[in-house]
């Protein structure tokens, strides 16, 4: 390769850092270095990884990159299997047996109503813990309004005000009564929040297929709690601990 | 590719955060897709090849912080910045993004397929690769790179140098 007039792209240099470069090209570039009186760039690489790592050690970073694993896997898993759920659903339709299931085994899996889908279910003084919900747009997002219409394929993205509050679940349920966490995306205890601003989910989400709406609930509180309360809620449609404050949002799903 | 998500972080996160900075500009959001790059390599450990991982971790971030630009609501702060932009909002179709993190463009990259153009536009444009770099770090021809290049010219009005 043709040794480069120019400055070491940071790219590069990384790479001749890590050693992975070949022997040829790595001579060049360290001639490069050398040649412009840059060789200090290579020792500040070393001197930045151990900045990083002390600023962002291992048992900090580890821990959430695994967190965030398991919950991908599990939303592909989700996304993988509501396509076979909404097949069975089907067959169940035609068998005439639909209706019961439903409402034996999902009471809140039907449209709430309207008193149900103003934007604050519990009010108190003050700044409230909210929900934001953003629409995937060409030009960007759009701020979806309680009641809004969605459709199947909408990448949505949830961003939550904690208004002071220390922990909280953010979930959803279909009409079929399938209920998703979107925080913390695994079963087990409330996430702490950030409690201040407009925070962003790390994960957007897209509708699939199942019809009439999309309920979401943000629960928060100043006390630990599981994510069960909040999946039991929505199921059973039992009224909260009064220690838990609620947040609910409902779009509507237009299906062709 | 076995991964010890440990000693993976510890001998080329630091490498992995340079890199969402310098795309990103913004320390948090930084952070928050140098965690996701990590993600993306556990979630695909059996299809990777673990003979480079830091151009691997490069390029797997580089991927990540242009999705994460094309929903960026910032003004660019400077020529490079504008193009990342241009560059980020390439190949616009959404179903790209919807799957995952790094979508469709990291599924063909980790299936060995030829590489993104958007990377190939990155190396060469922002961060001023010559064509023969950016071939030998995408394993394609230099006239092949010079082809995808050319193929962006009309979608890439600032576009200037060598392509």
């Amino acid at each position: 390769m043709a040794s480069r007039a120019g400055k070491v792209p940071d790219w590069l240099l990384e790479r001749l850092a890590a050693g992975e470069l070949p022997e040829e090209q790595a001579l060049g570039l360290r001639a490069n270095l050398h040649a412009q009186g840059e060789e200090e760039r290579l020792a500040a690489l070393a001197t930045s990884n151990a900045e990083i790592l002390a600023a962002l050690p291992v048992a900090r970073v580890v821990p959430e990159i695994e967190r965030r694993t398991a919950a991908a896997r599990r939303q592909a898993e989700i996304r993988r299997v509501r396509p076979v759920f909404a097949l069975s659903m089907a067959a169940t339709c035609a068998a005439g047996l639909v209706m019961i299931l439903a409402v034996r085994d999902h009471p809140r899996a039907v449209p709430p109503a309207p008193h149900e889908v103003a934007p604050e279910s519990i009010a108190i003084k003050g700044l409230k813990p909210a929900l934001r919900m953003h629409r995937r747009t060409r030009a960007g997002s759009e701020l979806l309004a309680a009641s809004a219409r969605v459709h199947k394929g909408d990448t949505l993205q949830i961003r939550y005000v904690a208004a002071g509050k220390r922990f909280g679940v953010i979930a959803s349920i279909d009409a079929r009564g399938t209920v998703t966490l979107h925080l913390p995306e695994t079963p087990g205890p409330a996430a702490a929040l950030q409690r201040d601003g407009e925070r962003t989910l790390p994960h957007a989400f897209e509708l699939d297929d199942s019809p009439g709406f999309e309920r979401f609930i943000f629960v928060t509180s100043d006390a630990p709690f599981a994510t069960a309360e909040v999946a039991s809620r929505l199921k059973s449609g039992h009224a909260l601990p009064a220690a838990l404050t609620a947040f609910e949002l409902t779009l509507n799903k237009e299906t062709p | 590719m076995a991964v010890d998500i440990e000693s993976l972080y510890r001998s080329h996160g630091p490498m992995v955060l340079r890199r969402c900075r310098r795309l990103l500009r913004e320390e948090a959001k930084a952070v928050d897709a140098m965690h996701d790059v990590f993600v993306e390599i556990l979630r695909r450990k059996d299809t990777l090849d673990a003979s480079s991982p830091a151009g691997l971790l490069l390029t797997t971030a580089t991927h990540v912080c242009l999705n994460r630009l094309r929903t960026l609501r910032r003004k660019p702060e400077d020529p490079e910045d504008e193009m990342l932009f241009h560059i980020a909002a390439l190949g616009g179709a959404p179903d790209a993004e919807r799957r995952s993190l790094a979508g469709t463009i990291l599924d063909r990259l980790f299936a060995g397929q030829p590489e993104s153009t958007r990377l190939i536009a990155v190396l060469h444009y922002v961060d001023r690769l010559t064509l023969e770099e950016v071939a030998a770090e995408v394993g394609m021809s230099v006239s092949g790179v010079r082809k995808r290049l050319r193929t962006l010219k009309e979608r890439l009005p600032a576009v200037t140098g060598e392509a």
